[in-house]
């Protein structure tokens, strides 16, 4: 039994001739002695001989001729891609599935979501200061130099609304054009400066500056008229403001304005802006 | 050859580029034959082949001296061939043998015989056909073993070397691709040899 073992394991070597002289030996006394061993054997030997008959199919004509030249091409092209660092960096977006498409894609996509932080930021952020929250509110006019306190933002928007006034006051239907006036221009202004005053007179009521709360209230519906123009032709309507500012002393009410605000400054009352008689435009 | 081996190993250790391509002349074929014995497709073996001296060229620099070149050679190729054969789905594996098979006929005629009697041609080329077919439906680990030692000349010995098994795995694996092989060409068997068994 244990030879029968020994000899099915030596089998393959058997048929290959690997076998040493002595096991060569073993292997040819047990054969001829034992029928199931050698049966085993002929059954294995039979399948080896007849795979044996297998032909290789040749490789097409000239295959081993251009072998080298093929290798030396795939060589080169390689060696080329290494010193070509774009044409490696696409062999390695090739490799692990990136496109240019996909590249766009996701820059478009990182562009919108900053883009989108951004307009958030404007619009959604908590206003820390007064200044930011008069100056970032849509439409009004943004002044020159950033106030710092509430009645130097009073004084801007008081100067602003001042030329707006003047200009229409100025104005002489009987000897000049109405499109010189440019009243659509004025009426924007004046848009603008409206609902800024609505903020405004929050914050003055809030800090108990009464007089200019007032001021700005009248310049308010003066504004207010002035928006609500509806062409420069209307002559009649125009008049009617102009009448209106003049009865209410608005602009005397300015000047006293600016002359406590200048005192308070410690500036001499010279040295405070002077709109010219006819601002033509603002 | 052992010791041509070891100067073609000093002279591409030394950075000889010539030793490379001589390597190549020596070895091309024994590496394409045993990629396409494994694969059963021409122009995957030609692949194969080329991209087992591609790995040689890269490692040109770094190639040790105490490098058995012969071994290593056969172990890339059959790895790189069985990672050919499972990337590959089952039905173009079949499609290969076909290819095989019509390439055999190829070589029949080319290699003279459609000289024999038509009866002898046409028998020749089925033994071709069901050997090749029932080689393709072992396992590709089966299948590298018995390529390796049945056609490709190499020791029991040399093949568990190259797998990095032991001669044990290597003839149970030989043991199993043998019966297999029985199994399927068994009744082609007992029809053109009249043998029995």
């Amino acid at each position: 039994m244990n030879k029968c073992k020994k000899c099915r394991s030596l089998l393959l070597e058997h048929y290959y001739g690997e076998l040493s002289p002595s096991e060569k030996k073993f292997m040819d006394r047990h054969l001829s002695a034992c029928e199931k061993c050698r049966s085993l054997s002929a059954e294995m030997d039979a399948v080896l001989q007849f795979t044996g008959q297998r032909v290789r199919p040749e490789p097409p004509e000239g295959f081993w001729d251009s072998y080298e030249k093929k290798l030396e091409l795939r060589i080169e092209t390689e060696a080329a891609s290494e010193h070509n660092p774009r044409t490696a960096k696409e062999k390695r977006g090739q490799r692990i599935g990136f496109s240019p498409k996909w590249a766009y894609q996701a820059a478009a996509a990182v562009a919108l979501i900053i883009i989108g932080v951004f307009i958030g930021r404007a619009l959604f952020l908590p206003r820390t200061s007064g200044v930011q929250h008069a100056s970032q509110r849509p439409g009004v006019l943004a002044p020159a130099q950033p106030e710092t306190t509430l009645v130097h933002r009073s004084q801007n928007y008081i100067e602003r609304s001042k030329l707006i006034l003047l200009a229409l006051v100025n104005f002489d239907p009987a000897e000049e054009d109405p499109y010189a006036l440019d009243l659509p221009y004025q009426k924007q202004i004046s848009k603008e400066l409206v609902r800024e005053a609505g903020f405004l007179k929050e914050e003055l009521a809030e800090s108990d500056q009464e007089r200019l709360e007032n001021l700005v209230t009248s310049l308010e519906i003066i504004l207010l008229q002035i928006a609500n123009l509806e062409s420069e032709n209307d002559l009649d309507a125009i008049e009617l403001v102009r009448d209106g500012i003049n009865s209410r002393g608005i602009l005397m009410e300015i000047n006293l304005s600016d002359l406590r605000h200048s005192m308070k400054e410690g500036k001499s009352p010279a040295a405070t802006r002077q709109p010219s008689r006819k601002p033509k435009t603002i | 050859m052992a010791q041509n081996d070891q100067i073609l190993i000093d002279r591409l250790s030394s950075g000889d580029q010539t030793a490379f391509y001589d390597l190549v002349g020596r070895y091309k074929k024994k590496i394409y034959y045993l990629a396409y014995d494994i694969t059963g497709d021409h122009h995957e073996a030609e692949d194969i082949s080329q991209e087992v001296f591609m790995k040689v060229y890269r490692s040109l620099k770094t190639f040790r001296r105490d490098a058995k070149m012969s071994s290593w050679l056969h172990q890339i190729t059959v790895n790189a061939s069985i990672d050919s054969l499972r990337r590959k789905s089952g039905r173009h594996a079949k499609a290969s043998g076909e290819l095989d098979n019509i390439s055999t006929q190829e070589n029949l005629v080319a290699s003279g015989s459609h000289n024999l009697d038509p009866a002898r041609s046409t028998e020749s080329f089925q033994i071709q056909g069901r050997i090749s077919q029932a080689l393709q439906n072992i396992s590709p680990r089966e299948r590298s073993v018995f390529v390796m030692c049945h056609y490709n000349g190499l020791k029991l010995k040399e093949t568990a070397e190259i797998l990095n098994v032991t001669i044990g795995t290597v003839k149970s694996l030989l043991f199993r691709a043998i019966r297999k092989l029985r199994k399927e060409l068994s009744p082609f068997m007992h029809e053109h040899t009249g043998d029995p068994s």
